[in-house]
């Protein structure tokens, strides 16, 4: 073990402060890479760390803050450099220690910026390979703002390095970073990862920091670093300066140190006088390292979700076992699908979704790490990795933004052998499954030696009881009826020795009719006996009470404030359909008529006319109830907005509306699931990434009743052409929102002319003018989504339905 | 770099107000008084994270078109217009955050009508915020020596090209004070955000 990490089991030891007052002092100019001076002024740079060495700072960080090969081709060079110059600084003193430091890298990661992982995590890389080889004793990943950076730093500085990896984030006022994680999220991510130490740097003052301390408090295990700043910078007689003086700043790091803070530091603003005064002030601090917590943690990039005592659900709808939708989504690569599943899901009050992608005929180690990648780019929620193929469980925890739970390991030694590693180089918390190398005890005995036996094992790889979580496995009753006493045994017994529990609770019932009812009952008998998180269908309504009925019943519900939300959102779900509970239908008192449907879907009711859809389907005839009750409203809501009486939000909300029942519709039409056979091609053409216009003309497609082939932005002319010609596809719709890009939409109407095919071309956009759709050749210039439904339905021979 | 004389802070949502005509010119109708559109403002208040930053410098033009802030020049015959009677200067920027961009691309998914009110009230509130910050520096000129703060400017308008958003960036230390960065053209993570010189002027 590192000398470093030893001494601080034993006392307080302390960071150098801000380096940019300093080095104003020395002469940098404003503008000026401080950087270059490793190589330029190596003695005024060894004088500032030398400053701080004497003011009582244990460990310096390097002058490397902005270093990378992005920035400077001499990275190595300036690197070496700078190590040698705070080595030079420590000699002569004992105890002192050199850390080299690794700043962002000032620019965003996928999917919110354009910088993909694991070229992050390579730059990273090659930073952590030039500071092991220059000789410094740690790695100090700092003022890090975002989770999944963070994340590649650790990464490449694990994969390169033997030496400590000590993490301090930049927190906001909210006490998040500002891509939105709370301390929770990021301690469980850190160490999970196997960081030393973790803590917070920059932003703002030892002042704000005090109001944050208690979380780090109540889930840190490792030791706590606190580098706040000088404060905030103000502006007094035409000076910016920070607000914090060094015996202010002292103060308030003495009571830092008395709620937690193990390593005491300061950031921007701070001198070496801050860090001479707090390291007098809390000498006289007692010095306690932070205890070892047990709190089962799984996490995404903006909060953790605590496994314990009040029940947590697991959305099972991305699993494509026994869903043709996904199945064939998975098989056409169509991520939309899986992300709609995605929110919804989180709307309906999953905690964590299961991710499973694992079909035959697909390339399941990069279809996890894209699925992974996309949902965490529409829902926050943590997710549960989902599969049997150890690479594709590497490439998704690889990926994966947070601390994931891990579906999953059992007691076959091979596999055992192949998951803990990954578990412990990523971080995890691990669902085991009961199975032993002859498969499933029948015996709950049985069940919980095997439990034990993987928790023992997962311990020699140096993962935690308390990242362990087992699933008793519920096996249906239909062929043997002791199955679910079983399974609630271990989940009783397990819980007694303080191991979680979860089930894929929908098991019991298979090959049963109405699986709901068997299902919910045995959910709350498993939650009655402590079963901690559950796999499930969040859209199942008695699941859904069963799990707010329990929660208010055991007073993990304060007074019963969410069951009454939800026992009033589901009354209005369940209400009579339609406009029955608006003033129209108090004229009429009609319910479940196509007036009904169609004044739902000029309202943009969607939820109701889903409702209203299925009613009337047991009446009526799919294709009457699209052509007396959906286009007729469309047309009237399409009218308004063209005559200016409702605007865009309405418009669209109406094309929601009509979607969803259409969709309901679609199931009784005879060729359920295929396309019309009216499909039309969208595409924001290259170069151009605003797709919001092309989105608009989509929807309302859709809502028509249109098989809309959505090409996304940014799409190469001849991949636009080529799709044409493989759908044999009649008609293209490009969309363009800059001046620059209308060159590549005339490009790609030149394509497809050259094909010699009859493809009838409509463009549309904020730039173009119906003479510019002229000049480029294309057939029609659409000013509006309207105009661009009304060409389409004309197009296909179909105007004037109303 | 290094710039030790940089402002900044955050603000409360409900201290922003957003600008109503600013809202019914990016949705082309409707107003922020409509159920759907209070009801997006709830989620879009839940997820906003409104920062600000700022600096003052000196300003010299060495040429005619060229402006010289210190911390590196701007060509543009458009800004040097804007500028040319201004002696100082301020680089500012403002954000929305991340989690607004997170937003938008979940409504993209969840509902269309959503994401277009939403990423309307967005472009609204941006602007809005940003008119806040000007505002408060216009008059703190004001109060201090009697100057007059001239129109903001931003890289990308007139002749004045979007890579310039880089020195500003860097002069406010956006990528600390704010969480922004910018990909290879000079865009902006998180989009929401709007950068500007305001020039400082004295009769």
């Amino acid at each position: 073990m590192s000398k470093l990490i030893e001494l601080i089991k034993q006392k307080r030891i302390f960071f150098d402060g801000g380096t940019g007052t300093v080095l104003q002092s020395m002469g940098i100019e404003p503008g000026e890479s401080p950087e270059k001076w490793n190589i330029e002024h190596p003695d005024r740079i060894e004088s500032l760390h030398r400053a701080y060495f004497e003011a009582g700072s244990n460990i310096v960080l390097t002058n490397t803050f902005g270093i990378n090969r992005e920035k400077f081709e001499n990275y190595e060079e300036l690197i070496k450099a700078g190590i040698q110059c705070a080595k030079k600084a420590a000699e002569g003193y004992d105890d002192r220690f050199v850390a080299f430091d690794i700043g962002p890298l000032g620019k965003m990661l996928e999917p919110l910026g354009n910088l993909p992982f694991e070229e992050a995590v390579s730059i990273f890389a090659d930073n952590v390979k030039a500071a092991a080889a220059g000789g410094a004793d740690l790695i100090v990943i700092e003022t890090m703002n975002d989770a999944y950076e963070t994340k590649a730093a650790v990464i490449a500085a694990k994969e390169n390095c033997n030496l400590p990896v000590f993490v301090t984030n930049a927190y906001d006022e909210r006490g998040r970073l500002m891509t939105g994680a709370t301390p929770a999220a990021m301690i469980a991510m850190l160490e999970g990862l196997g960081v030393d130490a973790l803590g917070m740097n920059c932003s703002f003052g030892p002042d704000r920091m005090l109001e944050i301390i208690g979380e780090f408090r109540e889930y840190a295990s490792v030791p706590l670093i606190i580098k706040p700043n000088a404060g905030m910078p103000e502006v007094v007689n035409g000076e910016t300066r920070f607000s914090i003086g060094p015996d202010e700043f002292a103060d308030y790091m003495e009571e830092l140190a008395r709620r937690g803070g193990t390593i005491l530091g300061g950031c921007c603003g701070t001198t070496p006088e801050h860090i001479r005064k707090m390291a007098e002030r809390t000498a006289a601090v007692e010095y306690v390292l932070p205890e070892k917590k047990n709190h089962t943690l799984v996490s995404s990039y903006t909060h953790a979700v605590v496994i314990g005592e009040d029940p947590v659900l697991i959305g099972e709808r991305i699993n494509p076992t026994g869903k043709s939708k996904l199945k064939e989504a998975l098989r056409n690569g169509d991520m939309d699908y899986i992300l709609g599943e995605a929110v919804s899901q989180e709307e309906a009050g999953a905690h964590i979704l299961d991710v499973n992608v694992g079909l035959p005929e697909i390339d399941e180690v990069s279809m996890m790490a894209d699925a992974v990648k996309e949902i965490q780019s529409v829902t926050a929620l943590p997710l549960q990795i989902d599969t049997s193929d150890p690479e594709a469980m590497e490439a998704g925890m690889r990926v994966y933004n947070g601390k994931p739970l891990v579906n999953s390991v059992n007691g076959k030694k091979k596999v055992m052998e192949e998951i803990f590693p990954l578990v412990k180089k990523y971080g995890g918390t691990v669902i085991a499954l009961t199975i032993g190398e002859d498969g499933i005890p029948e015996t709950a005995e049985g069940r919980i030696e095997i439990a034990l036996d993987i928790v023992k094992k997962a311990e020699e790889y140096g993962i935690d009881k308390k990242d362990i979580i087992v699933d008793p496995l519920a096996m249906t009753i239909s062929s043997n009826q002791e199955s679910a006493a079983v399974a609630l045994e271990v989940v009783k017994t397990l819980k007694s020795m303080g191991i979680k529990t979860s089930m894929g609770v929908s098991n019991i019932s298979f090959g049963l009719p109405k699986r709901d009812i068997i299902n919910s009952v045995f959910f709350a008998n498993a939650l009655e006996q402590g079963m901690s998180c559950a796999i499930m269908n969040p859209f199942s309504a008695s699941m859904m009470d069963v799990y707010h009925a329990f929660r208010a019943l055991k007073g993990f519900d304060k007074s019963c404030m969410n069951y009454i939300e939800y026992a009033e959102q589901r009354a209005e779900l369940t209400a009579a359909p339609a406009g029955t509970a608006d003033k129209k239908s108090e004229k009429n008192g009609s319910s479940g008529s196509e007036e009904d449907l169609k004044y739902c879907v000029i309202k943009g009711f969607r939820d109701k006319a889903v409702k209203a859809a299925s009613l009337i389907l047991k009446m009526e005839k799919p294709l009457d109830i699209i052509n007396n009750s959906i286009v007729p409203a469309l047309n009237e809501i399409g009218r308004d907005f063209e005559e200016k009486r409702a605007y865009l939000p309405q418009l669209l909300m109406s094309a929601e509306a009509a979607s969803a029942a259409f969709d309901v519709i679609k199931t009784a039409l005879p060729s359920a699931g295929e396309d019309s056979g009216k499909s039309v091609i969208l595409a924001t053409v290259k170069g151009d990434i605003h797709d919001i216009g092309k989105n608009i003309v989509k929807v309302l497609l859709q809502s028509y009743g249109f098989n809309v082939i959505d090409l996304g932005k940014d799409v190469a002319p001849e991949t636009i052409r080529d799709c044409a010609l493989e759908k044999q596809c009649s008609l293209v719709g490009l969309s363009a929102l800059m001046t620059t890009t209308v060159p590549s939409m005339e490009e790609t109407i030149k394509l497809i002319r050259e094909t010699g095919r009859d493809i009838k071309v409509m463009v549309g956009g904020a730039v173009l003018t119906e003479e510019y759709a002229n000049m480029i050749g294309a057939d029609r210039y659409s000013p509006d989504a309207m105009d661009a439904v009304r060409y389409t339905e004309m197009h296909y021979g179909m105007a004037d339905r109303d | 770099m290094i710039y030790t004389d940089v402002v900044y802070g955050s603000e409360e949502p409900e201290k922003v107000k957003i600008d109503p005509g600013e809202f019914l010119r990016r949705a082309g109708g409707g107003s922020l008084e409509l159920p759907e559109v209070k009801s997006c403002k709830n989620v879009f208040d839940g997820k906003v994270s409104y920062r600000y930053a700022w600096a003052r410098m000196e300003l010299t033009f060495p040429e005619e078109g060229v402006c010289d802030f210190g911390c590196g020049i701007i060509e543009s015959r458009d800004l040097y217009k804007n500028l040319r009677e201004c002696r100082e200067a301020y680089m500012m920027g403002v954000t929305l955050g991340a989690g607004i961009d997170r937003l938008l691309r979940t409504l993209g998914i969840k509902s269309p009508a959503e994401h277009f009110i939403t990423d309307a009230l967005a472009s609204a509130a941006v602007e809005s915020f940003c008119d806040m910050v000007d505002l408060s520096l216009r008059e703190a000129v004001k109060a201090g020596n009697g100057g007059v703060c001239r129109p903001r400017y931003s890289p990308g308008y007139g002749d004045c090209d979007i890579k310039y958003q880089r020195l500003l960036t860097e002069r406010i230390n956006a990528e600390k004070t704010l969480g922004i960065s910018l990909n290879e053209s000079c865009f902006m993570t998180p989009s929401k955000s709007v950068t500007a010189i305001m020039g400082i002027k004295y009769e």
